[in-house]
């Protein structure tokens, strides 16, 4: 949905590039600041990553460590919003959470892996448990790596690093 | 119904075994009957010949006793005859009568003396024929039976008396058959062993049982004339000629097949021939008698063998049924314990799992806060920040200390209680001033989310026994849960004394809780769906007011129907 609003405002310009984002945003019914920051995102050609956290202080903590870094962050509360986000947003790396109520981190990244549009987006789990159980239920259901909480900073973004090279291929 | 070859293959070879069995038994049976039929035929030979013989003996003995007499009493005076024949006649019996005759054929003297007819003239009677005879021959001679004078039948033995060849008389002992055929033919038993009767070498009845055919011809004796008599006549040609053996013959108009055995009788001129005559349907039934025996025995061999088996079968079926009941019970006993180890195994499991959810939930719980203290400490440390993200940065981190400091507490009160190492600071309250020095804690809360608390409270507060500051740790974390839940509306706090117990009701106006999770909430953890987004709380509130009242020896519980508030209750025992 959001979807067919980018490709509208895309082809808007597309007809005339010097259309003003207010007559856009006029032609298609929303606001000119959502048209301008829609602008803003698709003119972002930093690496977008979507951090799925059910915990306000963690997703913001990490976002703001991620965003000074040079990445585009976007953030999900749960399962079912990442889900959205992944869609909308089409984010080069999923970090994400494993303990979460309603669809917990290993739902989520199996149902990513499972389709067909988005299992090439790599995904790293965020578990507060270091068992061998869950790194192997983990790998089963499709993660790319795994970081256990609390985490070393620097150590996440090497991670993060090593894992986007690594699906750059 | 359903007939398979089974049953066809068992049915015939029911049916080649019984056809083989018949075979058999009737092979048997005619072995059995030629084998007795031929003991039979010797064993009624065997009885002919034997009755044959005491009569030869006892004729002969008497005719021998007579012509020694005859020999002896040849020259003295025949008047001496008259005691030795007394003599004779006392002691040996089987005489009717003995008489001297002398030469002129007078009667000249007898015994017994009454039956003698002393005088009576042979020749002036016309009846010295036989006198004759024996004074011609000079040798005993036995008559047919006649008829006597008195009834009955005898035979005459005439004895020629010489002296030096000078006829002196004859000596005439008259012997009654009856005395022969009582003594010799009586035993007999007619039913049982047959027929017996007795003709001579002119074929004319000597003895019958039906003393009326004495004397007739052989034809009345076979219920046959003389044109009818032709089956039976080798029999006749082979008595009358002094043969002995056994012949059989179909009898009359019946039909009936019978065997005879016979036997001469034979004594100086005399020639009989005894006759034992039996139906062959007597070693018929001497047959069945014995297969009715034998079935006899065979029914009750087998009725025996039956009511042994039944009882032994009955029996087994009763150890039987008694062992399946015992199987049965012990089964069932098994499936019990067996149901009970496997309850207490879910319980096991359960408490495990439990344990388990416990530790991650905990470890989920202390680690998300310190992920968050530590990320934005580090980013402090590193200065990759700019200025207006360093406030934040900050407040991340003492948010994330106050929940970890609280999750810490809580863990450890949940320890205590647990543990039972809870140790309460016991005073003498009244109930009001607990709720006012909590409403005190909360207040700030509740005007921040614009929810009114209400107090309902006795004007006479009454006293319990409690730790002042865990009970208002019961008050505060019951109102906050209500805030929690609670948008609109308010909180209302309500205390009354009962009857022993001192009850606060704790209501608010928010969604409420299903019924089935009533018991639930007080879980360790136990978050509901609705607070997904984790409030900051840890999820262990409702459990540790659960532990403090129960360590007062209180009870607590929550009544709520779903969207329509909640009511939590407990009870203390007042002073």
């Amino acid at each position: 949905m959001m979807g067919e609003i980018d490709k509208n405002i895309l082809g808007m310009l597309g007809e005339d590039n010097r259309t003003p984002p207010e007559q856009i945003a006029e032609r298609l019914g929303i606001e000119v600041s959502e048209v301008k920051s829609r602008l803003d995102r698709m003119a972002d050609d930093r690496t977008k990553i979507l951090i799925v956290d059910d915990e306000i202080d963690s997703l913001k903590s990490l976002k703001m460590a991620l965003e000074f870094e040079g990445y585009a962050v976007v953030e999900a509360m749960d399962g079912p919003a990442a889900m959205d986000m992944v869609f909308i947003e089409h984010p080069d790396l999923v970090l994400l959470d494993l303990m979460m109520p309603v669809m917990d981190g290993f739902e989520v990244c199996q149902k990513l892996k499972e389709d067909p549009m988005t299992n090439h987006v790599p995904v790293i789990m965020l578990t507060c448990v270091s068992e061998v159980d869950n790194k192997i239920e983990g790998i089963e259901v499709g993660a790319d790596d795994y970081v256990t909480k609390p985490f070393n900073l620097s150590e996440l973004k090497a991670r993060v690093k090593m894992v986007l090279r690594r699906a750059a291929f | 119904m359903n007939i398979s070859s089974r049953d066809v293959f068992i049915i015939l070879a029911c049916v080649v075994l019984v056809v083989i069995a018949a075979f058999f038994g009737n092979e048997s049976y005619n072995e059995t009957r030629d084998v007795i039929q031929e003991q039979f035929n010797e064993q009624q030979l065997m009885l002919s010949k034997q009755t044959a013989y005491g009569i030869e003996s006892f004729l002969d003995e008497k005719v021998i006793l007579i012509e020694m007499l005859a020999i002896e009493g040849a020259t003295v005076d025949p008047d001496a005859f008259q005691s030795t024949f007394e003599t004779m006649y006392e002691n040996t019996g089987g005489f009717y009568g003995i008489e001297f005759v002398d030469s002129n054929g007078t009667v000249i003297n007898g015994y017994p003396v009454e039956e003698t007819p002393i005088g009576y003239n042979l020749y002036a009677e016309n009846r010295s024929k036989i006198f004759e005879f024996v004074k011609e021959n000079k040798r005993t001679s036995i008559t047919d039976p006649v008829a006597l004078f008195e009834g009955g039948m005898a035979s005459f033995v005439w004895v020629p008396v010489y002296n030096e060849g000078e006829f002196r008389g004859a000596i005439l002992a008259i012997i009654e058959l009856s005395t022969i055929t009582e003594r010799f033919l009586s035993p007999i038993k007619t039913n049982e062993s047959g027929d017996m009767y007795i003709i001579d070498d002119n074929g004319l009845v000597v003895y019958d049982n039906d003393k009326s055919k004495i004397g007739e011809k052989y034809g009345v004796i076979f219920n046959c004339t003389e044109e009818s008599c032709n089956e039976i006549m080798p029999l006749v040609e082979e008595q009358m000629s002094g043969g002995s053996g056994t012949i059989y013959y179909q009898q009359g108009d019946e039909n009936e097949e019978q065997i005879v055995s016979y036997a001469p009788v034979s004594c100086r001129n005399m020639m009989w021939s005894v006759g034992l005559r039996t139906s062959v349907d007597e070693v018929d039934k001497i047959i069945s008698s014995l297969y009715i025996r034998q079935t006899y025995s065979v029914v009750i061999a087998t009725v025996i063998v039956l009511s042994g088996g039944i009882y032994y079968s009955i029996n087994f079926s009763r150890w039987n049924k008694i062992l399946e009941e015992e199987v049965g019970r012990k089964t069932d006993d098994l499936k019990r314990s067996n149901k009970k180890l496997e309850v207490a195994n879910k319980k096991l499991r359960e408490l495990d799992q439990m344990k388990s959810d416990f530790i991650s939930t905990v470890s989920h719980d202390l680690k998300t806060p310190l992920s968050a203290m530590k990320i934005s400490a580090e980013m402090l440390a590193s200065g990759d920040y700019d200025t207006k993200s360093e406030k934040e940065i900050i407040d991340i981190i003492c948010r994330n200390v106050d929940r970890q400091t609280r999750l810490v507490e809580d863990l450890l009160d949940i320890s205590r209680i647990e543990s039972g190492r809870m140790k309460l600071k016991l005073k003498e309250l009244d109930i009001n001033s607990v709720v006012r020095f909590s409403v005190d804690q909360v207040e700030q809360i509740v005007n921040r989310k614009s929810l009114s608390l209400t107090l309902d409270l006795p004007e006479e507060s009454p006293l319990v026994l409690v730790d002042k500051d865990r009970l208002a740790q019961v008050f505060v974390n019951l109102i906050e849960n209500a805030i929690k839940f609670t948008d609109n509306g308010g909180i209302t706090i309500k205390a009354e004394e009962l009857s022993e117990e001192v009850e606060v009701r704790i209501t608010d106006t928010g969604i409420g809780v299903a019924p089935s999770d009533l018991d639930k909430i007080f879980e360790k953890f136990y978050q509901a769906e609705s607070t997904v987004a984790r409030t900051g709380s840890t999820g262990l509130g409702l459990s540790i007011c659960k532990g403090i009242i129960e360590t007062h020896n209180g009870r607590i519980w929550a009544e709520s129907k779903q969207d329509s508030g909640c009511t939590f209750v407990f009870r203390l025992k007042k002073l």
